[in-house]
Order: structure tokens, then sequence, then C-alpha cells
């Protein structure tokens, strides 16, 4: 008999929205010989229809969400700069300070600091999963495209400048603190248990 | 306000349902689209448009016991409603109209 791939399993029991059924449609067709292509297309397919569903569905739910997340980050964003910065400002890292202007001693802590934003961020997308749990797929993606629209702007500058040296770091920090703010909320969505879907849940709208 | 038409697709579902009788849950319907009516389909696809017909009055949805062959997970059994067969007889009538008087379909395949 053979066995679905975990990895999809795993996404689409905790991005797409709970369908117990659809869930173990999947993992029959899987058992009578499908392919581990063929699942995986699937999976792909529910995860996304799945979210674009709930936007049409519940547009007001989508916008809660996106405010949500927004303030959610803030608060957070704004508690970790305040740890942050008292750590960085202590006497031990007074060294830091000592590189301000001086690019290439400095660019390591650059690299730190936008690294340190990875567990705030995680921390981040697994509240914003308690807090939207059966549509948690939606609020990620929502989330997402916002930082991707708040990102732009500065992107097309940074990409505009690419050419000088100064920009060149600026730009690379920029790319991996965006892949950040992409990545870290979805593992955090990841890391809270599946919603199982109510049999008496199964009324439409 | 519900659609009064069903589209390809739709009609392929409650089709596929009419032909498999009591035992119409996702896997069967996909089965049957793919094997008789020669199309590819994804799952999802299939309960997005179910859900549709359902919100619509189309069908009718009830769950089985769950089984360890789906991971533990309950079948979901799809009937036609009356008002479902009244659509399916409704766009076969608009479809065979449309049908006929047609000289380019007439006499075996085009």
């Amino acid at each position: 008999m053979k066995q679905p791939p975990r990895l999809a399993t795993f996404l689409v029991e905790r991005l797409a929205p709970p369908n117990e059924a659809l869930q173990g449609d999947l993992t029959e067709s899987c058992h009578l010989g499908s392919s581990r292509w063929w699942y995986w297309r699937q999976s792909v397919w529910i995860i996304a229809a799945g979210i674009y569903r709930e936007i049409r569905r519940e547009p007001l739910m989508a916008v809660r969400a996106l405010f949500t997340g927004i303030g959610l980050k803030g608060v957070l964003g704004y508690l970790w700069n305040r740890f942050w910065f008292g750590l960085v400002s202590r006497p031990a890292f007074a060294f830091v300070e000592s590189t301000w202007g001086h690019r290439e001693l400095n660019e390591p802590y650059q690299w730190l600091s936008a690294s340190a934003a990875i567990p705030w961020m995680i921390l981040f997308g697994w509240i914003l999963t308690r807090l939207y749990r059966e549509h948690r797929g939606m609020a990620v993606f929502i989330h997402a495209v916002w930082v991707i629209i708040w990102m732009g702007p500065r992107a097309a500058r940074l990409i505009a400048g690419a050419d000088r040296p100064e920009v060149l770091l600026n730009l690379e920090l920029f790319a991996f603190e965006t892949t950040i703010a992409l990545i870290a909320p979805l593992i955090g969505a990841l890391l809270d248990e599946p919603v199982k879907s109510s049999m008496s849940n199964k009324t439409v709208a | 306000m519900a659609r009064q038409h069903l589209t390809d697709f739709e009609l392929m579902i409650l089709l596929a349902i009419l032909r498999i009788g009591q035992d119409a849950y996702g896997v069967p319907i996909a089965r049957e689209i793919e094997q008789t009516g020669k199309r590819s389909v994804l799952l999802g696809a299939i309960y997005t448009a179910l859900d549709r017909l359902e919100e619509n009055g189309l069908v009718t949805s009830t769950y089985g016991d769950p089984t360890p062959e789906r991971g533990g997970r309950a079948k979901r059994f799809f009937k036609v409603t009356g008002k479902g067969l009244k659509a399916v007889k409704e766009t076969q009538r608009a479809f065979t109209a449309l049908w006929s008087g047609i000289p380019q379909l007439k006499g075996g395949t085009a």
C-alpha cells in the first residue's frame, strides 16, 4: 500500500481549510496507486484554491486578518527593537557602536541583527495562527501579500542603485529580511497543530 | 442569488453522482469523470463544485464512518436532489435543442 507524501499531507492539514472528506479521498487515492506527483499536484491546488475561496467568501475576515497581522507585527516589532537595541547599547557590546561608519566592520552586525528577527517573526506567525486557526493559510497568505506590497517600493529603489557597492549590501540585507518576513511567519503557522474538521460543520455558507 | 444554469463541470459531476448511485463520494466521482468523461480532474476542484452545488440545493451530503485506508477519515457521500435532477434535465433539453439543426454535426464525427 502506497503511503502519501508526509510533507504534502502536513501542509494540507495546516494550510488548507479543514476538510476531512477531501483529505481522506487524497489518502485513499494514494493507497489505490496514485503517484506522489499526483498527490503533490492535488495538495498544492487544495491549498491555493482553499485560500482563494476563503478570501472570496469572507472578505471581511481577510481584511480583519490583515489589520490584526499589521498591528500584531507592529507591537512585536516594537518590543523586539527595544530589547535588541537595549542589548547592543550595553557596554559589553560597545564594539558594535565603534563600527558605525565602517561598513566592512559593521556588516556582520547588520546580518546578525537581521537574523535575530527570525524568532519573533516565527512567534508572530504562531500568534496569528492561534487567532485564525481554521483560516491560517489565508491569514499567512494575506500577510505575505502585504509584505510584498510594503517592501515593493524599497526593493525598486535598491535594485535601481544596485551598481553601487553600498547599495548592493543593502539590497542583499533587504532580500534576506524580506525572505525572513515571508518564511518565518509561515513556519510559525506550521508549528501549530492542525484543526480537525467537524462533521456537523459540513453546512455551506 | 443562486445561478439557474449549470457549468459543464457541474453537469459532469451531477451525472457522475447519478451514474454511481449510493456510493458517490470524492474518489469514485473523480474516477467516473476521468474514465467516462475522459477529462482529468482535481479532487479539490470537485469539492469546490460540490460545495457550490450543495449551496444551491442541487446535491445533499452525508458523512460515512472513518476507515483505515483513508487515514481514519470519513467519506462524504453525495446525492442529487430533485432540484438537481431537474437542473440536469433542463440542461440536457437546452443542449439537445442547441444541437439540433446544425449541419456540421450531422453524419458522424467531425
